[in-house]
């Protein structure tokens, strides 16, 4: 797994991550991988990385919400990204891990995501809006393509994917 | 004509007032001395002349003969000496009885005619604007000198008190724009009034320095220009002077009713619409939440006075909040709360001086004042709750306030007719005063008539929580007891001796920290007892029956959040006591017992629960008439055996209700289910032990916490549940006989004569194919409707857990009502046997329709007898339960 910067950590841990519309796009991102693509996420969102711990299922629940975790004492549910993306499954590796994301109000929640990359600081004139088709992912879950150097990150807005569908099948 | 005369002030004032303390109307020498020292003082050095005056001109109108009141002038001088002597213990006190005692003469009737005048004046030299207390005692004192002077017909004297009690309205109330300036006035034209009246009929009696009624109704316009809100009284007095009355004056005729009741303004009282400032709303909500707090000691002091009524303590004991909540209406502007509190505190105040007795009209007056009170109160708290522009909606008062009014000046009798309706069969008219004393209870102590032992009153300091920050305290420490656990069970401080030793160290401490934070969520049963004892009050006396309720172990304490969800069912409780167990006073005399039934509440701690037992000595529980009611009501087969105390379990059933006739408190038969549920949801169990003819006791049996459950766990397929051991009736491995399938119902479990529907969780879960029950194990779990069986794969064992709730999202989760850490510190769901039943009907209907409709769900139901779970089934299994939710979408 790569092993993000101390100072990164620190940032991310102590941070108000509130999940506030920024004004602007510009800013850091943790980018992570997923099925050959990669993505980001507004660094004040990410709480913390760790392993893919014991999940607890959840009967009755949609499919790409795995279960929900102990994290120090609070229970907190665990979705399966690419399920939810609709893109295949994928054995788990020593690299999947869960990004644990904050979106405002102490709502915490779990991604799996096949490994996690770097932080960059893509700004805003690097950041063009996402396509309108043709993109691996549902366009409404995109902030934007942020360019780095040659590479193209997906952004992506983490409380679109997270509240988009309920959790619960009726 | 006076031998010594001592030299200086203090001794002049000493003589006086030991000679006032003897003297009689007879006694020329004495009142020849004391009308010299009073001429001697008056000639020291900055002594007030004016009181001097009077006090001389009192003393030579006893000596020359010319007073037509003898007492009253006697009053006076006593009263102006111990005015002089500037001891204020000696004022006469608020509490005390309104007449200055006059020193002898047992005829005259209590209150001394200059009395209030100068109590007023008294009070307004020493008061200022914000002691709202002494401010309402003067606009009392007011009313009194008004009523006297209505007595004697002197309109003059009339208006002027009037005017004087506007004046202090408008200070107290914060109407006025300068209140000290306003108050000065107000003493100079108190001063002026005692100071012109003529004490003597005579116009030309001994006066001095009278001031014409031209100057009086000046210098009156002058204190009174800045109160506009006059009325009656008008700007300018004119006191419409008969020749007796030259000025305005303290009749010397004494007010003729000895209680001194003043009707205050005869006027009807006129609410006006009551708007808060969004300013003080703060203070506003603060108010709500103390007078709320000073109600309930309103209401338990209240029913001790109805017990005792003679005992003026008590009495007092109930006058002080209620002069509590005065005042702070007053300061925020409540004119409706303000008014009403005033009125009733005036009918209390004479209550506590011994000049009314505390008749039944009066308490249940007070009662219905309290209740409006709580209307009011309530209606404030929804407006601050929700604030709009408008004015507050307001419960009307008018109607009690004038009816207070009059009461309290004798001209209405509280106990005139509306007591119909309170005297039932028992007549408890008499037993108010002799409840515990004529009818010796068998057992047990009445706590509604105590032994009179004082209680020393500890006054505790405290201080005023924010309950979040509370709740958010004891969460962090239970973040705290999981860290510190973590950090001591790891090895490798285990494995460091010093390590493991300040680890230990830190755990004692965080356990201790632990249960102090729990403490402070804990609080005393006692209100809620307290508010049982005025619903037995009231029940019992609608029921025609009377009941007296014991509370003991009020002391005993709760989580805050148990207490508040605790109250609807114990009021139930009671009530069916009330209602249903104790019997009519004839069949209890018939029966042998005491012919007042008794209901009791007693609250304890054991074994780490907290125990709440209520009892009654009524009729008991009939096991026979409730299993012939429940096969009545189909909730029974006939031919099921029950033992007695599954019989009283079927009072929780759905439906159930033995009432003959339903009152409009009880008997609707959707009660005892809710109230079961209600207990379950707080990790609680109720438990019945009755004798039939002797009475039954109901217990409560809570968890000291809500935080931590007992919890039976389950594995069902991989994943392991718990559900909590109070909803749990029993677990078993059921024989393969035991078991039959309904049409269309699925799966039945037969125990002994009962028919419990079987859930199959590990398919309904879709986590694994049937299991058959014959080879696993099941739970028999209490639900709404009945008992239900769990099918699990396999019990794991008992453990205590902290449940964490799942968050918003998964609300709409059937059968799963939260999380637990298990000791592991893996999660596990907590099943809600309720919520399983509602999904399995769901589930299972819809599977059988689609069995009807033949689409492929047949790989879900195996065939009867089959055996191995199919733990590989999952993906068809989700398919089948997807494909099924067409027939779910209700």
């Amino acid at each position: 797994m790569q092993m993000l910067e101390q100072d990164d950590i620190e940032v991310v841990a102590d941070a108000e991550t509130t999940g506030a519309e920024t004004a602007s796009l510009g800013g850091k991102y943790l980018t992570f991988a997923l099925a050959r693509e990669e993505f980001g996420l507004e660094i004040l969102q990410v709480r913390e990385i760790i392993r893919v711990l014991d999940i607890t299922r959840v009967p009755q629940t949609a499919d790409f919400l795995r279960g929900v975790i102990n994290l120090r004492g609070k229970v907190i549910p665990v979705i399966d990204l690419r399920c939810r993306f609709g893109l295949p499954k994928t054995d788990q590796t020593d690299e999947t891990c869960i990004i644990v994301v904050d979106t405002g109000a102490q709502k915490l929640t779990g991604i799996i995501v096949d490994a996690v990359r770097e932080v960059y600081d893509i700004q805003e004139e690097n950041i063009e809006p996402p396509p309108e088709f043709g993109s691996t992912v549902d366009s409404t879950f995109l902030l934007g393509m942020g360019k780095v150097g040659d590479a193209i990150k997906i952004l992506l807005d983490i409380r679109a994917v997270l509240e988009g569908e309920p959790f619960v099948r009726a | 004509m006076t031998q010594q005369t001592p030299d200086n002030a203090p001794e002049l004032l000493k003589q006086l007032a030991e000679a006032a303390g003897r003297v009689d109307a007879e006694d020329l020498t004495t009142l020849a001395k004391m009308h010299g020292w009073a001429v001697a003082y008056g000639a020291e050095e900055g002594v007030p002349e004016d009181q001097v005056g009077a006090l001389t001109r009192a003393l030579e109108g006893l000596i020359i003969g010319t007073t037509p009141d003898v007492p009253a002038a006697l009053s006076e001088v006593a009263t102006i000496i111990t005015e002089l002597s500037g001891d204020l213990s000696t004022v006469v006190p608020m509490d005390a009885p309104a007449d200055a005692p006059p020193p002898v003469d047992a005829e005259a009737p209590a209150a001394a005619a200059s009395g209030p005048l100068a109590q007023l004046l008294e009070a307004a030299q020493r008061v200022d604007a914000n002691d709202l207390t002494l401010l309402a005692e003067m606009h009392t004192l007011c009313q009194q000198v008004a009523a006297e002077a209505v007595e004697r017909g002197d309109d003059g004297v009339r208006r002027c008190a009037a005017e004087f009690a506007e004046c202090i309205e408008g200070v107290i109330l914060g109407t006025e724009a300068d209140p000290a300036d306003a108050l000065r006035k107000l003493v100079a034209s108190i001063t002026d009034l005692q100071q012109n009246g003529p004490g003597e009929a005579e116009p030309d009696a001994v006066r001095t320095a009278a001031l014409s009624d031209d100057e009086v109704a000046a210098r009156l316009d002058e204190a009174f220009a800045l109160d506009d809100g006059a009325d009656d009284a008008g700007g300018a007095p004119e006191p419409a002077a008969s020749e007796a009355d030259a000025a305005p004056a303290p009749a010397a005729k004494p007010a003729a009713a000895a209680s001194a009741e003043s009707a205050a303004a005869t006027e009807p009282y006129i609410p006006e619409p009551l708007r808060i400032d969004a300013k003080e709303l703060e203070f506003v909500a603060a108010f709500i939440q103390e007078a709320g707090e000073h109600l309930e000691n309103i209401e338990a002091a209240l029913l001790e006075v109805e017990q005792m009524p003679d005992d003026k303590e008590k009495i007092n004991e109930l006058f002080r909040p209620f002069h509590t909540i005065k005042g702070m209406a007053g300061f925020l502007n409540l004119r409706d709360v303000n008014c009403l509190t005033h009125e009733v505190e005036t009918l209390l105040d004479q209550g506590r001086r011994g000049e009314r007795t505390m008749t039944p009209g009066c308490i249940d007056l007070v009662f219905e004042v309290i209740d409006i009170l709580k209307a009011q109160i309530g209606a404030i708290a929804t407006f601050v709750a929700a604030p709009t522009p408008d004015p507050i909606p307001q419960p009307p008062v008018a109607a009690m306030i004038d009816r207070l009014r009059g009461v309290v000046a004798g001209k209405v009798d509280p106990d005139a007719g509306a007591s119909g309706k309170r005297r039932g069969a028992g007549s408890p008219a008499e037993p108010a005063a002799t409840p515990a004393v004529a009818e010796s209870p068998a057992g047990g102590p009445s706590a509604t008539a105590p032994a009179p032992v004082a209680k020393p009153v500890v006054t505790e300091q405290s201080v005023r929580i924010d309950t979040n920050k509370l709740d958010a305290l004891v969460d962090m420490v239970g973040e705290l007891v999981i860290a510190q656990t973590l950090i001591t069970s790891s090895t490798s401080i285990q494995n460091d001796p010093k390590l493991s030793k300040d680890a230990g160290q830190v755990s004692k401490i965080v356990r201790d920290v632990q249960e102090a934070a729990m403490a402070m969520r804990m609080v005393p049963i006692k209100s809620t007892f307290q508010k049982m004892a005025r619903l037995v009050r009231d029940l019992s006396r609608k029921a025609g029956k009377h009941v007296e309720l014991a509370i003991s172990g009020e002391e005993t304490e709760l989580d805050k959040n148990v207490i508040q969800q605790i109250g609807d069912p114990l009021v139930h409780m009671v009530r069916n006591a009330v209602d249903h167990g104790i019997e009519p006073e004839d069949a209890r005399v018939a029966a042998g017992k005491r012919a007042s039934g008794q209901v009791s509440l007693n609250a304890f701690h054991h074994s780490g629960n907290i125990v709440i037992e209520i009892s009654d000595d009524g009729k008991g529980l009939d096991p026979e008439k409730l299993r012939a009611k429940a096969i009545d009501k189909g909730i029974l087969s006939a031919d099921e055996v029950l033992t007695d105390e599954q019989a009283y379990n079927l009072i929780f059933a759905a439906g159930f209700s033995t009432a003959e006739q339903i009152t409009d408190i009880s008997g609707r038969g959707v009660g005892m289910d809710v109230v079961r549920r209600n207990i379950e949801q707080l990790r609680g169990r109720v438990e019945i032990v009755s004798e039939k003819g002797r009475g039954s006791t109901f217990s409560i049996r809570l968890p000291l916490t809500l935080a931590i459950i007992d919890g039976m766990l389950v594995r069902i397929g991989a994943e392991r549940f718990i559900i909590a051991t109070n909803m749990i009736e029993q677990a078993l491995r059921p024989r393969a006989e035991m078991i039959t399938t309904v049409q269309n119902r699925g799966e039945v479990l037969n125990v002994r004569g009962r028919l419990i529907p079987l859930i199959q969780l590990g398919q309904m879960f879709a986590f694994t194919g049937r299991v058959a029950p014959a080879e696993a194990m099941v739970v028999i779990a209490h639900t709404d409707a009945g008992d239900v069986g769990l099918v699990v794969d396999e019990l794991i064992g008992q453990q205590q857990v902290v449940i964490k709730t799942l968050g918003e999202q998964f609300s709409g989760l059937r059968g799963i009502s939260g999380a637990a850490i298990l000791g592991d510190g893996r999660v596990g769901l907590i099943l809600d046997p309720s919520g399983l039943h509602l999904a399995h009907e769901l589930w299972h209907g819809a599977l059988v329709a689609g069995q009807a409709e033949g689409t492929a769900v047949a790989a879900v139901v195996e065939p009867e007898g089959a055996a191995a779970p199919d733990a590989g089934g999952t993906d068809e299994a989700t398919r089948a339960l997807c494909g099924s939710t067409a027939g779910q979408e209700v």
